[in-house]
Protein backbone atom coordinates (compact mmCIF):
# COMPACT_ATOMS: atom_id res chain seq x y z
CA UNK A 1 0.00 0.00 0.00
CA UNK A 2 1.62 3.58 -0.78
CA UNK A 3 0.63 5.91 1.89
CA UNK A 4 -1.66 8.72 1.25
CA UNK A 5 1.41 11.42 1.74
CA UNK A 6 3.33 9.78 -0.88
CA UNK A 7 0.31 9.11 -3.47
CA UNK A 8 -0.30 13.05 -2.51
CA UNK A 9 3.14 13.55 -3.51
CA UNK A 10 3.38 11.26 -6.97
CA UNK A 11 0.24 13.87 -7.98
CA UNK A 12 2.47 17.14 -6.89
CA UNK A 13 4.83 15.74 -9.10
CA UNK A 14 2.81 15.04 -11.54
CA UNK A 15 1.75 18.24 -11.84
CA UNK A 16 5.37 19.56 -11.50
CA UNK A 17 5.68 17.93 -15.10
CA UNK A 18 2.39 18.55 -16.20
CA UNK A 19 3.13 22.42 -15.96
CA UNK A 20 6.96 21.86 -17.45
CA UNK A 21 5.27 19.89 -20.53
CA UNK A 22 2.00 21.61 -21.31
CA UNK A 23 2.46 25.78 -20.11
CA UNK A 24 6.46 24.97 -20.56
CA UNK A 25 6.74 26.32 -17.37
CA UNK A 26 10.52 26.48 -16.36
CA UNK A 27 10.86 22.91 -17.97
CA UNK A 28 14.66 22.37 -17.70
CA UNK A 29 14.04 22.38 -13.79
CA UNK A 30 10.23 21.58 -12.88
CA UNK A 31 11.07 18.26 -15.30
CA UNK A 32 13.04 16.51 -13.50
CA UNK A 33 12.03 17.77 -10.14
CA UNK A 34 8.43 16.31 -10.58
CA UNK A 35 9.95 13.42 -12.18
CA UNK A 36 12.19 12.74 -9.05
CA UNK A 37 9.43 13.25 -7.26
CA UNK A 38 7.85 10.78 -7.87
CA UNK A 39 10.75 8.08 -7.84
CA UNK A 40 11.00 9.21 -4.48
CA UNK A 41 8.08 9.07 -3.31
CA UNK A 42 7.29 5.02 -4.23
CA UNK A 43 8.02 3.01 -0.74
CA UNK A 44 11.48 1.94 -0.38
CA UNK A 45 12.57 3.28 -3.50
CA UNK A 46 16.25 2.58 -4.25
CA UNK A 47 16.57 5.97 -5.17
CA UNK A 48 16.87 6.46 -1.34
CA UNK A 49 18.95 5.77 1.06
CA UNK A 50 17.81 2.73 2.79
CA UNK A 51 18.81 0.37 5.45
CA UNK A 52 18.72 -3.72 4.99
CA UNK A 53 19.22 -5.69 7.21
CA UNK A 54 21.16 -3.21 9.34
CA UNK A 55 23.12 -2.23 6.34
CA UNK A 56 23.11 1.31 4.99
CA UNK A 57 22.16 1.30 1.24
CA UNK A 58 23.04 4.66 -0.74
CA UNK A 59 20.20 5.66 -2.87
CA UNK A 60 21.61 7.75 -6.26
CA UNK A 61 19.05 10.53 -5.38
CA UNK A 62 21.00 11.15 -1.80
CA UNK A 63 24.56 10.45 -3.58
CA UNK A 64 23.80 13.34 -6.17
CA UNK A 65 22.18 15.95 -3.32
CA UNK A 66 25.35 15.39 -1.20
CA UNK A 67 27.98 15.62 -3.50
CA UNK A 68 25.64 18.78 -5.42
CA UNK A 69 23.69 20.22 -3.53
CA UNK A 70 25.10 19.70 0.41
CA UNK A 71 28.50 20.84 -1.09
CA UNK A 72 27.49 23.85 -3.17
CA UNK A 73 29.10 22.58 -6.09
CA UNK A 74 25.54 22.06 -8.80
CA UNK A 75 24.50 25.87 -8.18
CA UNK A 76 28.33 26.91 -8.81
CA UNK A 77 28.65 25.07 -12.17
CA UNK A 78 25.06 26.22 -13.15
CA UNK A 79 26.71 29.81 -12.71
CA UNK A 80 29.93 29.09 -14.91
CA UNK A 81 26.95 28.04 -17.69
CA UNK A 82 24.95 31.15 -17.38
CA UNK A 83 27.73 33.46 -17.63
CA UNK A 84 28.75 32.02 -20.66
CA UNK A 85 25.46 33.33 -21.94
CA UNK A 86 25.19 36.29 -20.72
CA UNK A 87 25.78 39.89 -22.66
CA UNK A 88 26.52 42.78 -20.75
CA UNK A 89 26.23 44.51 -23.96
CA UNK A 90 23.24 46.65 -22.93
CA UNK A 91 24.78 47.29 -19.33
CA UNK A 92 27.44 49.04 -20.71
CA UNK A 93 25.31 51.32 -22.70
CA UNK A 94 22.73 52.17 -19.87
CA UNK A 95 25.46 51.64 -16.49
CA UNK A 96 22.50 53.28 -14.27
CA UNK A 97 20.42 50.26 -14.77
CA UNK A 98 22.66 48.85 -12.20
CA UNK A 99 20.83 50.62 -9.25
CA UNK A 100 17.52 48.45 -10.07
CA UNK A 101 19.87 45.43 -10.26
CA UNK A 102 19.98 46.53 -6.16
CA UNK A 103 16.70 47.89 -5.66
CA UNK A 104 14.82 45.04 -7.29
CA UNK A 105 16.23 42.58 -4.57
CA UNK A 106 14.03 44.39 -1.90
CA UNK A 107 11.91 41.32 -1.51
CA UNK A 108 14.51 38.78 -0.57
CA UNK A 109 14.99 41.54 2.94
CA UNK A 110 11.22 42.15 3.16
CA UNK A 111 10.37 38.93 2.92
CA UNK A 112 13.17 37.61 5.26
CA UNK A 113 11.55 39.97 8.17
CA UNK A 114 8.22 38.36 7.26
CA UNK A 115 8.96 34.87 7.27
CA UNK A 116 10.49 35.78 11.01
CA UNK A 117 6.89 37.42 12.20
CA UNK A 118 5.59 33.81 11.27
CA UNK A 119 8.13 31.80 12.90
CA UNK A 120 10.47 30.87 10.74
CA UNK A 121 13.87 31.26 12.58
CA UNK A 122 16.52 33.57 10.86
CA UNK A 123 18.30 31.05 8.88
CA UNK A 124 15.13 29.95 7.54
CA UNK A 125 13.50 33.12 7.02
CA UNK A 126 16.87 34.52 4.77
CA UNK A 127 16.57 30.71 2.80
CA UNK A 128 12.76 31.74 2.25
CA UNK A 129 13.52 35.59 1.44
CA UNK A 130 16.06 34.71 -0.97
CA UNK A 131 13.19 33.17 -3.27
CA UNK A 132 13.31 37.19 -3.98
CA UNK A 133 16.27 36.86 -5.88
CA UNK A 134 14.29 35.34 -8.85
CA UNK A 135 17.56 33.35 -9.41
CA UNK A 136 16.61 29.74 -9.25
CA UNK A 137 20.46 28.49 -8.49
CA UNK A 138 21.13 31.35 -6.09
CA UNK A 139 18.48 30.42 -3.73
CA UNK A 140 19.54 26.43 -3.90
CA UNK A 141 22.96 28.15 -2.64
CA UNK A 142 21.52 29.49 0.12
CA UNK A 143 19.05 27.69 1.46
CA UNK A 144 21.67 24.70 0.96
CA UNK A 145 23.85 26.41 3.20
CA UNK A 146 21.21 27.49 5.97
CA UNK A 147 17.88 25.55 5.59
CA UNK A 148 18.35 22.06 3.98
CA UNK A 149 15.42 21.38 5.40
CA UNK A 150 13.53 23.37 3.20
CA UNK A 151 14.99 23.07 0.09
CA UNK A 152 12.37 21.11 -1.64
CA UNK A 153 9.66 23.86 -1.09
CA UNK A 154 12.20 26.45 -1.91
CA UNK A 155 13.50 25.29 -4.86
CA UNK A 156 9.70 24.84 -5.97
CA UNK A 157 8.94 28.36 -5.14
CA UNK A 158 12.10 30.24 -6.86
CA UNK A 159 11.85 28.07 -10.43
CA UNK A 160 7.46 28.55 -9.85
CA UNK A 161 7.58 31.98 -9.64
CA UNK A 162 10.28 32.40 -12.10
CA UNK A 163 8.05 31.01 -15.06
CA UNK A 164 5.44 33.15 -13.27
CA UNK A 165 7.00 36.69 -13.46
CA UNK A 166 4.96 37.19 -16.75
CA UNK A 167 1.72 36.97 -14.56
CA UNK A 168 2.72 38.47 -11.33
CA UNK A 169 4.84 41.57 -12.36
CA UNK A 170 2.02 43.59 -14.60
CA UNK A 171 -0.32 44.06 -11.98
CA UNK A 172 1.96 45.43 -9.13
CA UNK A 173 3.67 47.76 -12.20
CA UNK A 174 0.36 49.37 -13.22
CA UNK A 175 -1.00 50.19 -9.66
CA UNK A 176 2.55 51.70 -9.04
CA UNK A 177 2.77 53.64 -12.15
CA UNK A 178 0.71 56.05 -14.02
CA UNK A 179 0.02 55.89 -17.35
CA UNK A 180 1.93 58.79 -18.65
CA UNK A 181 5.15 57.46 -16.59
CA UNK A 182 4.90 54.16 -18.56
CA UNK A 183 5.07 56.25 -21.81
CA UNK A 184 8.44 57.98 -20.87
CA UNK A 185 10.67 57.02 -23.53
CA UNK A 186 14.65 56.22 -22.53
CA UNK A 187 17.17 58.03 -25.22
CA UNK A 188 18.73 54.67 -27.50
CA UNK A 189 22.77 54.57 -27.50
CA UNK A 190 24.21 53.04 -30.00
CA UNK A 191 27.62 53.18 -29.19
CA UNK A 192 29.81 49.40 -29.16
CA UNK A 193 32.23 48.97 -26.41
CA UNK A 194 34.97 47.25 -27.58
CA UNK A 195 36.39 43.73 -26.87
CA UNK A 196 38.66 44.84 -24.28
CA UNK A 197 36.10 46.30 -22.11
CA UNK A 198 34.19 43.26 -22.74
CA UNK A 199 36.97 40.86 -21.35
CA UNK A 200 38.45 43.62 -18.29
CA UNK A 201 34.28 44.09 -17.00
CA UNK A 202 34.21 40.09 -16.17
CA UNK A 203 37.81 40.47 -14.03
CA UNK A 204 36.91 43.64 -12.67
CA UNK A 205 33.77 42.57 -11.14
CA UNK A 206 35.32 39.30 -9.78
CA UNK A 207 37.62 41.38 -7.98
CA UNK A 208 35.72 44.48 -7.22
CA UNK A 209 32.51 42.24 -5.80
CA UNK A 210 34.71 39.77 -3.73
CA UNK A 211 36.63 42.36 -2.10
CA UNK A 212 32.84 43.83 -1.26
CA UNK A 213 31.48 40.46 -0.34
CA UNK A 214 34.28 38.11 0.00
CA UNK A 215 31.41 35.52 0.90
CA UNK A 216 30.04 36.17 -2.39
CA UNK A 217 33.42 35.45 -4.92
CA UNK A 218 32.41 32.21 -5.91
CA UNK A 219 28.95 33.22 -6.98
CA UNK A 220 30.44 36.14 -8.61
CA UNK A 221 33.90 34.18 -9.26
CA UNK A 222 31.94 31.48 -11.24
CA UNK A 223 29.36 34.06 -13.34
CA UNK A 224 32.01 35.93 -14.42
CA UNK A 225 34.32 33.24 -15.34
CA UNK A 226 31.71 31.62 -17.91
CA UNK A 227 31.32 35.28 -18.88
CA UNK A 228 35.11 35.75 -19.68
CA UNK A 229 35.08 32.08 -21.81
CA UNK A 230 32.84 33.74 -23.58
CA UNK A 231 34.51 37.21 -24.30
CA UNK A 232 38.06 36.01 -23.92
CA UNK A 233 37.01 34.53 -27.87
CA UNK A 234 39.93 32.27 -27.97
CA UNK A 235 38.29 29.48 -25.57
CA UNK A 236 35.12 28.77 -27.96
CA UNK A 237 34.75 25.62 -27.10
CA UNK A 238 35.09 26.07 -23.61
CA UNK A 239 32.15 28.64 -23.38
CA UNK A 240 30.20 26.35 -26.10
CA UNK A 241 30.69 23.54 -23.80
CA UNK A 242 29.55 25.95 -21.06
CA UNK A 243 26.50 26.87 -22.53
CA UNK A 244 25.83 23.80 -23.82
CA UNK A 245 26.97 20.54 -22.18
CA UNK A 246 27.99 21.65 -18.82
CA UNK A 247 24.08 23.91 -18.78
CA UNK A 248 22.53 20.68 -19.83
CA UNK A 249 24.18 18.33 -17.51
CA UNK A 250 24.13 20.00 -14.08
CA UNK A 251 20.48 21.10 -14.95
CA UNK A 252 19.45 17.54 -14.98
CA UNK A 253 21.89 16.35 -11.80
CA UNK A 254 20.04 20.10 -10.33
CA UNK A 255 16.30 19.03 -10.83
CA UNK A 256 17.37 15.31 -10.14
CA UNK A 257 18.85 16.36 -6.50
CA UNK A 258 16.21 18.73 -5.46
CA UNK A 259 13.05 16.75 -6.56
CA UNK A 260 15.37 14.16 -3.70
CA UNK A 261 14.03 16.54 -0.64
CA UNK A 262 10.01 16.60 -2.08
CA UNK A 263 9.28 13.56 0.03
CA UNK A 264 5.63 13.16 1.62
CA UNK A 265 7.66 13.90 5.38
CA UNK A 266 9.23 16.97 4.18
CA UNK A 267 6.86 18.50 1.67
CA UNK A 268 3.31 18.15 3.09
CA UNK A 269 3.81 20.71 6.18
CA UNK A 270 2.05 23.98 6.79
CA UNK A 271 5.54 25.54 6.61
CA UNK A 272 5.33 24.54 2.94
CA UNK A 273 2.31 26.59 1.99
CA UNK A 274 3.60 29.62 4.25
CA UNK A 275 6.97 29.02 1.77
CA UNK A 276 4.49 29.02 -1.65
CA UNK A 277 2.77 32.03 -0.29
CA UNK A 278 6.20 33.65 0.89
CA UNK A 279 7.72 33.08 -2.42
CA UNK A 280 5.20 34.97 -4.42
CA UNK A 281 5.13 37.97 -1.50
CA UNK A 282 8.52 38.56 -2.52
CA UNK A 283 8.14 38.69 -5.80
CA UNK A 284 5.66 41.14 -5.32
CA UNK A 285 8.15 43.47 -3.27
CA UNK A 286 10.93 42.75 -5.54
CA UNK A 287 8.78 44.27 -8.11
CA UNK A 288 7.67 47.38 -6.22
CA UNK A 289 11.15 47.95 -4.53
CA UNK A 290 12.30 48.66 -8.13
CA UNK A 291 9.20 50.62 -9.36
CA UNK A 292 8.94 52.94 -6.32
CA UNK A 293 13.07 52.85 -6.44
CA UNK A 294 13.13 54.65 -10.14
CA UNK A 295 10.38 56.85 -9.22
CA UNK A 296 11.85 58.32 -6.46
CA UNK A 297 15.41 58.57 -8.30
CA UNK A 298 13.26 60.64 -10.84
CA UNK A 299 12.53 63.35 -8.03
CA UNK A 300 16.55 64.31 -9.09
CA UNK A 301 16.62 63.23 -12.75
CA UNK A 302 16.60 65.92 -15.42
CA UNK A 303 16.23 63.09 -18.03
CA UNK A 304 13.33 60.82 -16.56
CA UNK A 305 13.78 56.94 -16.18
CA UNK A 306 10.73 54.94 -17.06
CA UNK A 307 9.90 53.65 -13.84
CA UNK A 308 8.72 50.26 -14.69
CA UNK A 309 12.25 49.78 -15.44
CA UNK A 310 12.57 49.37 -12.21
CA UNK A 311 10.72 46.13 -12.02
CA UNK A 312 13.72 44.19 -14.58
CA UNK A 313 15.64 44.62 -11.64
CA UNK A 314 15.28 41.36 -10.97
CA UNK A 315 17.27 38.29 -12.09
CA UNK A 316 14.65 36.72 -13.98
CA UNK A 317 15.66 36.85 -17.66
CA UNK A 318 15.03 37.38 -20.04
CA UNK A 319 11.06 36.94 -18.80
CA UNK A 320 11.02 40.45 -16.61
CA UNK A 321 13.09 42.47 -19.36
CA UNK A 322 10.07 41.43 -21.95
CA UNK A 323 7.19 41.96 -19.56
CA UNK A 324 8.35 45.81 -19.66
CA UNK A 325 9.14 45.92 -23.03
CA UNK A 326 5.50 44.60 -23.62
CA UNK A 327 3.66 46.92 -21.08
CA UNK A 328 5.86 50.03 -22.69
CA UNK A 329 4.48 48.86 -26.09
CA UNK A 330 0.97 48.22 -25.19
CA UNK A 331 1.19 51.88 -23.55
CA UNK A 332 2.64 53.90 -27.02
CA UNK A 333 3.67 51.52 -29.44
CA UNK A 334 6.10 53.41 -30.34
CA UNK A 335 8.22 53.17 -26.93
CA UNK A 336 10.81 50.57 -27.36
CA UNK A 337 12.14 49.81 -23.97
CA UNK A 338 13.58 46.47 -24.71
CA UNK A 339 17.30 47.21 -24.51
CA UNK A 340 17.38 49.28 -21.31
CA UNK A 341 15.12 46.91 -19.68
CA UNK A 342 17.83 44.00 -20.72
CA UNK A 343 20.22 46.18 -19.12
CA UNK A 344 18.50 46.01 -15.98
CA UNK A 345 17.66 42.53 -15.78
CA UNK A 346 21.46 41.48 -16.27
CA UNK A 347 21.97 44.19 -13.52
CA UNK A 348 19.24 42.12 -11.53
CA UNK A 349 21.38 38.55 -12.33
CA UNK A 350 24.59 40.18 -10.77
CA UNK A 351 22.43 42.07 -7.74
CA UNK A 352 21.08 38.73 -6.74
CA UNK A 353 24.46 36.77 -6.79
CA UNK A 354 25.57 40.32 -4.62
CA UNK A 355 22.15 40.19 -2.48
CA UNK A 356 23.09 36.16 -1.77
CA UNK A 357 26.73 36.77 -0.23
CA UNK A 358 25.50 39.11 1.71
CA UNK A 359 23.08 37.63 2.99
CA UNK A 360 25.17 34.88 3.52
CA UNK A 361 27.78 37.39 5.74
CA UNK A 362 25.09 39.15 7.50
CA UNK A 363 23.38 35.90 8.61
CA UNK A 364 26.29 34.35 9.76
CA UNK A 365 27.58 37.51 11.64
CA UNK A 366 24.37 38.57 13.09
CA UNK A 367 22.24 35.51 13.07
CA UNK A 368 24.12 32.91 16.12
CA UNK A 369 24.14 29.66 15.89
CA UNK B 1 10.58 35.51 18.06
CA UNK B 2 10.67 39.52 19.14
CA UNK B 3 14.80 39.15 19.19
CA UNK B 4 14.50 37.22 15.74
CA UNK B 5 12.82 39.68 14.26
CA UNK B 6 14.90 42.69 15.28
CA UNK B 7 17.82 40.39 14.00
CA UNK B 8 16.42 40.08 10.83
CA UNK B 9 15.34 43.58 10.38
CA UNK B 10 19.18 44.81 11.28
CA UNK B 11 20.00 42.40 8.68
CA UNK B 12 17.42 43.24 6.05
CA UNK B 13 18.39 47.18 6.43
CA UNK B 14 22.25 46.73 6.59
CA UNK B 15 21.30 44.00 3.65
CA UNK B 16 20.19 46.20 1.29
CA UNK B 17 21.78 49.40 2.21
CA UNK B 18 25.41 47.64 1.46
CA UNK B 19 23.55 46.42 -1.78
CA UNK B 20 22.61 49.45 -3.15
CA UNK B 21 26.05 50.93 -2.37
CA UNK B 22 27.59 48.26 -3.66
CA UNK B 23 26.12 48.32 -6.91
CA UNK B 24 26.19 52.35 -7.15
CA UNK B 25 29.73 51.85 -7.03
CA UNK B 26 29.58 49.33 -9.92
CA UNK B 27 27.54 52.20 -11.56
CA UNK B 28 30.08 54.63 -11.14
CA UNK B 29 33.35 52.32 -12.02
CA UNK B 30 31.47 51.24 -15.41
CA UNK B 31 30.62 54.50 -16.38
CA UNK B 32 33.99 55.75 -15.94
CA UNK B 33 35.30 52.75 -17.13
CA UNK B 34 33.06 52.40 -20.30
CA UNK B 35 33.61 56.35 -21.03
CA UNK B 36 37.47 55.90 -20.34
CA UNK B 37 37.48 52.89 -23.03
CA UNK B 38 35.64 54.75 -25.57
CA UNK B 39 37.33 57.61 -24.95
CA UNK B 40 40.72 56.03 -25.99
CA UNK B 41 39.52 53.81 -28.61
CA UNK B 42 38.13 56.64 -30.20
CA UNK B 43 42.17 58.44 -29.87
CA UNK B 44 43.36 55.17 -31.17
CA UNK B 45 40.89 55.34 -34.07
CA UNK B 46 42.21 58.97 -35.28
CA UNK B 47 45.86 58.08 -34.92
CA UNK B 48 45.33 55.26 -37.11
CA UNK B 49 43.31 57.38 -39.80
CA UNK B 50 46.20 59.90 -39.37
CA UNK B 51 48.84 56.89 -40.29
CA UNK B 52 46.92 55.92 -42.60
CA UNK B 53 46.37 59.12 -44.71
Amino acid sequence: MVPFGNLVMIFVGLGLMYLAIKKEYEPTLLLPIGFSTILVNIPGSSVLDQIVDGVLHRGVLNIFFDVGISTEIFPLLIFIAIGSMIDFGPLFEYPIMFLFGAAAQFGIFATMVVATLVGFDIKQAASIGIIGAADGPTAIYVAGRFAKELLGPISVAAYSYMSLVPIVQPPVIKALTTSEERKIKMALSHKKVSKTVRIIFPIAITIVASLLAPSAAALIGFLMFGNLLKESGVVNALAKSAQNELANLVTIFLGLSIGSTLTAEKFLRPQTFLILLMGLLAFIFDTAGGVLFAKFLNLFLRNKINPMLGAAGISAFPMSARVIYKIAREEDPTNYLLMPAVAANVAGQIGSLLAGGILVILVTSLGGK
Amino acid sequence: MASGMVIAIKIAITGYALLIISLFAFYVLTEIFVKLMRRLDEKKLKREHIQNS
